[in-house]
């Protein structure tokens, strides 16, 4: 390790930690993480390679353009539930409208592709711009607010958000809807020859790489002292502000760019349904996304990523219940958020932690 | 020696009560101000309108000539002040190091884009930070557990990582809010020489405390407030001799200072 040393160290008279400080003498507890670990940046590449290889094979172990499709739905709710993760779990501000975001996205993207004939592309980083600019005017409308006060005023603006889609309609053409949308353009990618984002694997491969992409990006951010900062707000603004820390400026942050990243999922929703409604971005695409981060593990990296995964297969896999699908769901979803408050990461971690205790590996 | 602290006449009122009232107050550079004073005396509220919590209502205060009145709290730390919470205030479900990590906010240099893709600047202000957290952690003798959530530390442990993570803003004005509140008496002689040590590196202290023991053998001068307003002001000998003091800590004229203090 390089660097000088802080001012405030006396090298000479540093007490060694047990001996010169009775404080530290008294504890008995060991240690949760040794101190060289929380030290040393993780090594991350294989996971990250693990994770391309998943993407690569996946769309040849689920075959059918069905369950392609559910694919594509299942890699766009990886980016929802990141991009809620970041303001609930990252930054602890509770936003209970994330799908307003997602919408805005597949509209402005949709309506420049449609009604002003900007290319796929263009229209991809304006609806991003749109959805990001959205979520700062509301972390700034919302900035004083806290807990359950910001919780009912994100949903309000999701609600405002609907009722503008359902009734602007010389732009949105209301609840008629908008049809006949069109997948991305086909790439010409050298030797793999063209894709066609109309096949549900091409666009899973697309949309599946991006959200590698945003989970690399989000994965630097939380280990910076970006995510210091996001997590000192979390945890105790008051505290957070007699560090420095802005706490408006950076919740806008946090907002803002998670509005982004759902922004940048609603590019890609409109291509690959074919229509456009408002009714697909209504209150309880929210509470889905909330559930995805909740199930998974709030303020953990991999933890939105495995709820989006498993909420999205969850109800398919039910399939064979009929009726009672959404009963078990439900039931499961409660049991769920019962016996593993902490998400599957958490649950996962303390199992790891009793196989350590029992020396089974 | 230059004043680093000066306030003049502060006032704030809660409703039906005058919380603080005509505080005037210069400390030194370099030197150790008590507050003391009974309980509901005002110490706290002072401290929060000091460090930014609260907003006077009126008076002036300056921090090195820097005027704060109308200040957040956040643009009070970027001019050098730290202050430590009566009630423990550490983020509990992070880890040590993490907490003291979150003190250095305000000092990172790393161009924008590499906090995106981690770079050489990135790498070399990571491995800074984490070194200077660790000696701040070595300096309260809590290296061992930077591992461990704050949560799980014992109550004068958690005093000590409060002083940890607010010393990592590198503080010219160091504000604690009772240190020795809950400590056992040898935690409380680790403090006073902990404090010592850290005015010796030549950051400014303002301690409210009750605990007078430590008061009378860690302060240069001692403030004494009683009902939102100033007492008297002195030196610890002076202030023991004070009659108006013992009065306010006992409620009667009894003229025997070592009774009270």
């Amino acid at each position: 390790m390089s660097g000088a040393l802080p001012p405030l160290t006396p090298p000479e008279r540093a007490p060694s930690a047990a001996a010169a400080s009775p404080v530290a003498a008294s504890h008995a507890l060991p240690s949760s993480e040794p101190a060289e670990r929380v030290l040393r940046p993780p090594l991350r590449w294989p996971g990250y390679v693990a994770a391309l290889l998943l993407i690569a094979l996946l769309p040849f172990a689920l075959k059918g353009a069905y369950w392609q499709g559910i694919l594509v739905v299942c890699a766009m709710n990886v980016l929802l539930a990141m991009s809620l993760n970041l303001v609930i779990g990252d930054c602890g501000q509770l936003n209970l409208g994330q799908s307003a975001f997602f919408a805005i996205g597949a509209y402005v993207s949709t309506v420049l592709l449609k009604s002003h004939g900007w290319p796929f592309w263009w229209a991809v980083p304006a609806a991003i711009l749109a959805a990001g600019a959205l979520g700062l005017l509301l972390a700034a409308f919302a900035a004083r607010l806290r807990g359950h006060y910001l919780g009912i005023a994100s949903l309000g603006f999701a609600v405002i958000v609907y009722q503008v889609l359902v009734n602007w309609e010389s732009v949105t053409q209301g609840v008629r809807g908008i049809y006949g949308i069109r997948p991305p353009p086909p790439m010409t990618l050298g030797p793999l020859g063209v894709i066609e984002f109309s096949n549900p694997a091409h666009l899973f491969y697309l949309v599946a790489l991006i959200a590698l992409l945003v989970y690399g990006v989000l994965d630097n951010l939380m280990r910076s002292p970006v995510g210091e900062t996001l997590r000192s707000i979390r945890e105790d603004e008051i505290s957070a502000a007699s560090l420095g820390v802005n706490p408006a400026r950076w919740k806008a942050f946090s907002v803002g760019l998670g509005a982004a990243i759902a922004g940048l999922a609603g590019c890609f929703y409109p291509g690959f349904v074919g229509t456009l409604v408002p009714d697909a971005f209504s209150i309880v695409e929210s509470f889905t996304m909330l559930a995805m981060v909740i199930v998974g593990g709030l303020g953990t990296r991999v933890g939105p990523v495995i709820g989006a995964v498993v909420l999205t297969f969850l109800p398919e896999l039910l399939r064979d219940f009929g009726d009672w699908r959404l009963m078990v769901y439900g039931i499961a979803l409660t049991l769920c958020v019962l016996f593993m408050p902490g998400g599957m990461v958490q649950a996962w971690q303390l199992v790891r932690a009793r196989w350590a205790r029992q020396g089974v590996h | 020696m230059a004043i680093l602290l000066k306030t003049v006449d502060l006032r704030k009122r809660f409703g039906g009560v005058q919380a603080v009232q005509g505080v005037s107050l210069s400390v030194e550079e370099r030197s150790i101000l008590a507050v003391i004073g009974p309980n509901g005396a005002g110490k706290s509220t002072l401290m929060n309108l000091l460090s930014g919590v609260y907003q006077p209502d009126a008076g002036s205060l300056e921090l090195a000539g820097h005027r704060m009145a109308g200040l957040p709290a956040h643009r009070r730390a970027r001019l050098g002040l730290a202050r430590t919470f009566q009630k423990i205030r550490l983020f509990r479900q992070l880890s040590l190091l993490d907490n003291v990590l979150a003190g250095a906010h305000l000092h990172h240099q790393i161009p924008l884009w590499q906090y995106a893709l981690p770079a050489g600047r990135f790498w070399s202000d990571w491995a800074r930070s984490r070194d200077e957290a660790m000696a701040l952690l070595e300096f309260v003798g809590l290296a061992g557990r930077a591992g461990e959530r704050a949560g799980a530390l014992s109550y004068g442990e958690q005093r000590l990582l409060e002083i940890a993570r607010a010393l990592a803003t590198r503080p010219r004005l160091f504000m604690l809010d009772e240190p020795a509140a809950g400590l056992n008496a040898s935690e409380v002689g680790f403090l006073l020489e902990r404090l010592r040590e850290i005015r010796a590196r030549g950051i400014t202290l303002v301690v409210v405390e009750h605990n007078m023991d430590l008061v009378m053998n860690l302060a240069d001068r001692v403030f004494v407030m009683d009902r939102g307003v100033p007492l008297f002001e002195g030196t610890p000998a002076a202030v023991q001799r004070e009659s108006r003091v013992i009065e306010a800590y006992l409620g009667v004229d009894v003229n025997r200072p070592e009774v009270a203090l």
